[in-house]
């Protein structure tokens, strides 16, 4: 179908490609695995001929003989969409939020000149209603901010295939999503090769979910395909070391024992959290949405405890309750014993025996403070600033393996995965009983991501704190977790020690949650001695 | 979308309230006693005493702020101490000069504007691009009644195309009446233009590289499409900011611009007024401009739901 | 170079003013407050650089203390806009959706229905024209742009992770505005502070023109465009001039504005490096 043969690309003079040759074969689908900044999405991007101003490219990009890379514009915009379709990663601003979906569908094909418009509003119809959005309850005339990431996905799927293109390109098409609404896309889109014989290039960084879709897989990093196969085949040998690498990082079991004891740290009792819905003008009432419905749970001291659910389940309202940010309307949080109320009046002493880890590396951090100031911050628990000030941020950055002449420097200057040690660091600095992880580890690579959870094991080991750990990711919450709360809707559905819940769940959301996360076949794993 | 308008038009009128009240206050209340003043120094007590009486300020001020608004709203905007004739008379004559003078500038900005953003937006970093953005910096910077003055200078002195100033009225005929506004109109219309083109071309270029951009061009849309299609809509919404606000900076350029062509509109009035100290007028020109200026906010906010469907709600 | 030539044109364009008017203060070619009718109306020699108006008055110096006259109105105007603009921004912004937040967007909606020249044309028809005037009612106009300039920067702010770590490290509001919100919002309020400065010297220049703003003796730019424009056939020059002072201050902020956005937003930066 399309061959790539020595593709090289420099964007302004920098290397982003290099000598990358790829088959993808008619009618199967072929997976691109690596992590972020491996060249993956600026393959895909080559090949539609929509690189960013300042690119450099050679080599070929074979269609029918023809070469993609050598295609005059005017040609290309004529295959776009027609002959090859693609989805990207970020369903909420893949659409244009002031045209229906309907009119977006039906694009597609007038631009082509396939159909004049009442003919393209038929196909619209056809193709939503075969992505999974009938017409009965998804109008055309909806608009993209009515729909949900998932519903928004499908709409992008349906303009990509509403011309039956030989090639789909999806980048990270599942990325943003939860992993039931993963697993539904990637079974809309194997559907859809099957029925259309169309072949599907799929872009991911995530091995498990290429383990499950692909026929053949290609492994990129830093700009060259570094191994490539028919998947079983290349997951069972694993010839190259960054393959064997990658795969281990991804199911990389930290070595932690269990250690909770029965003493309870933190008890949740009926929380109740509601907010108050946007109203609609000085007219319209305030609607009420129930965030955290009556949930209770107890974390004992220095256990691992899991929170695991989709977004929009409560989770991060239940964690800010919990961090003193947000008020609850019914129900108590204590932390050893004593009442947690939110706001400006909380007592410090309490307030300094948990700290938090968030997400995003990049936002978690003052770009103006130096690391010194940063880790210090949460010295303004204590009554007064201690006088080892410095020694006491030094020594939390070498313990998360920072060195600490890194104190006088910027954030800007740290790598993602250096940030989220700093941001342990910070955590850390008050000897805190508990360590909030909301979604640590969650926009990592791989690699990285292994090493932190090593170095929250250790942590564990040596201080004893408690975590909570937060995160949408089963098969993470299952490797460093004594017990499991899983959450749907504002309320607990299921709690229990991990390894039960994960081996017989009792809910049947958790079943679904558990089927749906994507695996790679136990019996594979024969390159791992290697 | 009823509901929409509904809300706004509630707020509307709460803006008017409060706006009626603050300039009530400020023109009759804080100077103390305004017959004495709008008498001067020299009157006499018995002159201030019947002027007093005239202008019913012996009533308590809450009693004269609910008459004086109850008024306007039946159209009676009170008499006019210098002129002796109904203000409302007055503001009818004015209004024909102001009103067209402001939307003819208000047409010029933006049919200036809106192919001069575009083909900089489209053109981004060429030397067109340069020249625009040189040119409109320019423009900005022009203060427009000294841009009127130039126009004057090359286009009535030396080229004798139009008259330096005045205004035949409308009895005339459309023709003449529109040629006398026309230099007013372009002298107001040319740094508004700049500022609306400035603001179409950032707005265009970051709309243009937006998610949706990239999925239009995935579809097969070429770039020409994919801005005419996508990305012009969604840069409207900026523009219709502007173009609000910029209607309140004409109306006052359009007071400033008067006084340069010598126009029988508001603007004259207003200056006529303050000198002669007639405060009915000054009090009732001015919640007028108020009034304009808060009624085209609210049609920019049913302008933006109309534009941008996750505004309106469906009901 | 960093910020481009048009930092460093704009800079030079707006020292050369403010220069200007600084040297005003303590020496001008000629005093401007004396009439010498027998000097009127001279074209431009070495006693007089750039001739003199109706009344004998020296144009360069009428122009260095009119710069003066701009300078100070509109700084003054733009320090009340960010001295009580700023303040407000970061109240409503911390306290997203409040009261306070609802008070302090709907008094900028007022302030908004009100253009500066419909402040002075109130203040005026009460207090009587003067330079004050002008102060106020473009500093009164500028507090809305600043409010809401800063409300909208510390909303986008209090949206981040940082903060809530500085929440859970028991940081009160006010402390968080100071420390972490204002700091990062700074550029945004440098930027347009400049941008106010130039349409402050505007609107003075059109307050002063109409009559709303300095008075007489007072030398203005505006002004001076006042009294030529009936000499406009005879003496065009004294109606160019000043425009052009106007225009090149303006342009020098202005290109300066330009010139500090792209040197101090972050996203700019990053796509040039």
């Amino acid at each position: 179908m399309i061959r790539l043969e020595a593709l090289s690309l420099d964007i302004h003079d920098r290397e982003i490609l290099r000598d990358v040759s790829l088959d993808i074969a008619p009618g199967k689908v072929t997976g691109l695995v690596g992590e972020s900044g491996s060249g993956k999405s600026m393959t895909a991007l080559a090949i539609m001929g929509l690189l960013p101003r300042g690119s450099v490219v050679s080599g070929r990009a074979l269609l029918d003989g023809g070469d993609l890379l050598a295609t005059p514009e005017r040609e290309m915009c004529r295959l776009r969409g027609n002959r090859i379709g693609m989805i990207f990663q970020e369903p909420m601003t893949a659409l244009n939020p002031v045209k229906t979906i309907g009119a977006q569908v039906a694009e597609t094909l007038v631009v082509h000149g396939k159909a004049r418009r009442a003919e393209a509003w038929e196909v619209a119809r056809e193709r939503l209603a075969r992505v999974g959005l009938p017409e009965e309850r998804f109008a055309l005339s909806r608009y993209p901010h009515e729909l949900s990431g998932g519903q928004r996905q499908r709409v992008c799927i349906a303009m990509a295939v509403a011309l039956h293109p030989e090639l789909l390109i999806a980048d990270e098409p599942t990325t943003a999503l939860d992993v039931t609404t993963q697993a539904q896309i990637l079974d809309l889109l194997n559907g859809l090769v099957d029925e259309e014989k169309m072949s599907l290039l799929l872009i991911t960084h995530d091995l498990a979910v290429v383990a499950g879709t692909a026929d053949h897989v290609a492994v990129m990093q830093g700009g060259r395909i570094v191994e490539q196969g028919p998947t079983e085949a290349l997951f069972r040998t694993m010839a190259h070391p960054y393959t064997r690498k990658l795969f281990a990082a991804s199911s990389h079991q930290p070595e932690r024992m269990a250690q909770g004891e029965d003493a309870p740290l933190l008890e949740v009792r009926d929380a109740v959290r509601e907010y108050r819905t946007a109203r609609e003008g000085l007219l319209g009432r305030p609607g009420r949405f129930r965030a955290v419905d009556g949930v209770s749970f107890t974390l004992g001291r220095g256990e691992s405890l899991g929170l695991v659910g989709e977004s929009g389940c409560g989770k991060s309202t239940l964690t800010r309750a919990i961090l003193g940010l947000d008020t609850l309307q019914a129900g108590a949080i204590r932390l050893g014993g004593q009442e947690i109320h939110a706001g400006p009046h909380l007592d410090p002493a309490i307030r300094r025996r948990m700290q938090v880890v968030f997400q995003d590396p990049y936002g978690s951090f003052n770009p103006r403070w130096t690391v010194e100031r940063l880790v210090a911050e949460p010295f303004h628990l204590m009554d007064a600033r201690p006088e080892d000030m410095q020694g006491r941020v030094a020594a939390a950055l070498t313990d998360v393996g920072i060195e600490p002449e890194a104190m006088g420097r910027y954030i800007h200057e740290f790598s993602g995965g250096q940030r989220q040690r700093i941001a342990i660091a910070r955590a850390l600095i008050t000897n805190p009983d508990l360590i909030v992880l909301d979604e640590a580890v969650s926009a990592l690579d791989v690699r990285v991501r292994a090493q932190i959870l090593d170095l929250l094991a250790r942590l564990q080991a040596e201080h004893g704190m408690a975590y909570l750990f937060i995160s949408h990711d089963l098969s993470v919450v299952r490797r460093v977790t004594d017990r499991v709360l899983v959450m749907r809707a504002g309320r607990i559905v299921e709690q229990g020690e991990t390894d039960a819940v994960f081996a017989e769940p009792a809910h049947a959301y958790t079943r679904a949650l558990i089927a749906a996360t994507p695996r790679i076949p136990a019996d594979w794993q024969g390159g791992r001695d290697a | 979308m009823l509901r929409f308008a509904l809300s706004r038009a509630l707020s509307l009128a709460l803006s008017l309230v409060v706006a009626s009240v603050v300039i009530f206050a400020v023109i009759e209340v804080i100077p103390g006693d305004p017959a004495s003043y709008m008498l001067g120094m020299n009157a006499t007590p018995e002159a201030v005493a019947a002027l007093r009486d005239q202008l019913g300020l012996n009533a308590a001020p809450v009693a004269r702020y609910l008459a004086w608004a109850g008024g306007m709203l039946t159209g009676d905007f009170g008499t006019s101490y210098t002129y002796k004739v109904p203000v409302a008379e007055l503001v009818m004559q004015r209004l024909w000069v102001s009103l067209p003078l402001a939307l003819y500038a208000l047409a010029l900005s933006t049919l200036i504007a809106l192919p001069v953003g575009l083909i900089a937006a489209a053109r981004r970093g060429s030397a067109t691009d340069y020249g625009i953005m040189g040119a409109t910096q320019l423009g900005i910077a022009v203060p427009n009644f000294w841009f009127a003055m130039l126009l004057v200078l090359v286009f009535a002195v030396n080229l004798r195309w139009f008259s330096a100033g005045g205004f035949p009225g409308w009895a005339g005929g459309a023709g003449p009446a529109v040629k006398a506004l026309t230099l007013p109109a372009l002298a107001l219309a040319l740094p508004q233009a700049s500022i609306l083109a400035r603001v179409l071309r950032s707005a265009l270029i970051e709309t243009l590289g937006q998610d949706y951009i990239r999925t239009a061009r995935a579809k097969g849309l070429t770039r020409r499409q994919a801005t005419v299609r996508h990305a012009l809509r969604n840069a409207m919404i900026p523009v219709l900011t502007i173009i609000g606000l910029q209607f309140s900076f004409l109306l006052a350029g359009a007071i400033i611009i008067e006084n340069v062509f010598y126009l029988p509109g508001l603007g004259r009035l207003i200056f006529q007024a303050i000198t002669q100290r007639d405060l009915i007028v000054v009090e009732s020109l001015v919640m007028l401009l108020v009034f304009a200026v808060i009624l085209v906010t609210f049609l920019v906010d049913l302008a933006y739901a109309g534009v941008d469907p996750r505004l309106r709600k469906r009901v | 170079m960093k910020g481009g030539p048009q930092l460093w044109i704009g800079a030079g364009l707006t020292a050369v003013f403010v220069v200007a008017a600084l040297v005003s203060f303590v020496w001008v070619p000629h005093d401007v407050t004396a009439l010498a009718i027998a000097e009127k109306l001279k074209p431009a020699s070495a006693t007089y650089p750039l001739g003199t108006d109706h009344f004998g008055r020296d144009i360069l110096s009428m122009l260095m203390v009119g710069a003066r006259t701009s300078i100070a109105v509109a700084l003054v105007a733009v320090g009340i806009g960010m001295g009580a603009g700023v303040p407000l921004g970061l109240l409503a912004a911390a306290n997203r959706g409040s009261l306070i937040d609802e008070l302090v967007m709907r008094g900028n909606d007022l302030i908004f229905a009100f253009p500066s020249l419909v402040i002075a044309i109130l203040i005026t028809a009460v207090f009587g024209p003067s330079a004050l005037n002008a102060i106020l009612a473009i500093g009164i106009f500028n507090v809305p742009v600043f409010a809401r300039v800063t409300r909208g920067g510390a909303l986008s702010l209090w949206t981040l992770d940082w903060i809530l770590a500085a929440r859970v490290a028991g940081k009160g509001r006010v402390r968080i505005s100071l420390e972490h919100i204002l700091p990062n919002i700074l550029n945004l309020l440098i930027v347009q502070g400049t941008i106010q400065f130039s349409l402050g010297i505007l609107a003075e220049a059109a307050l002063s023109y109409v009559g709303l703003g300095a008075q007489p003796p007072t030398p203005s730019w505006g002004r001076m465009l006042a009294d030529a424009q009936t000499m406009i056939y005879t003496n065009p020059s004294l109606a160019i001039l000043p425009g052009l002072a106007i225009v090149g201050m303006v342009l020098g902020l202005n290109l300066m504005g330009d010139g500090l956005r792209d040197l101090l937003d972050p996203r700019v930066r990053r796509a040039r490096g």
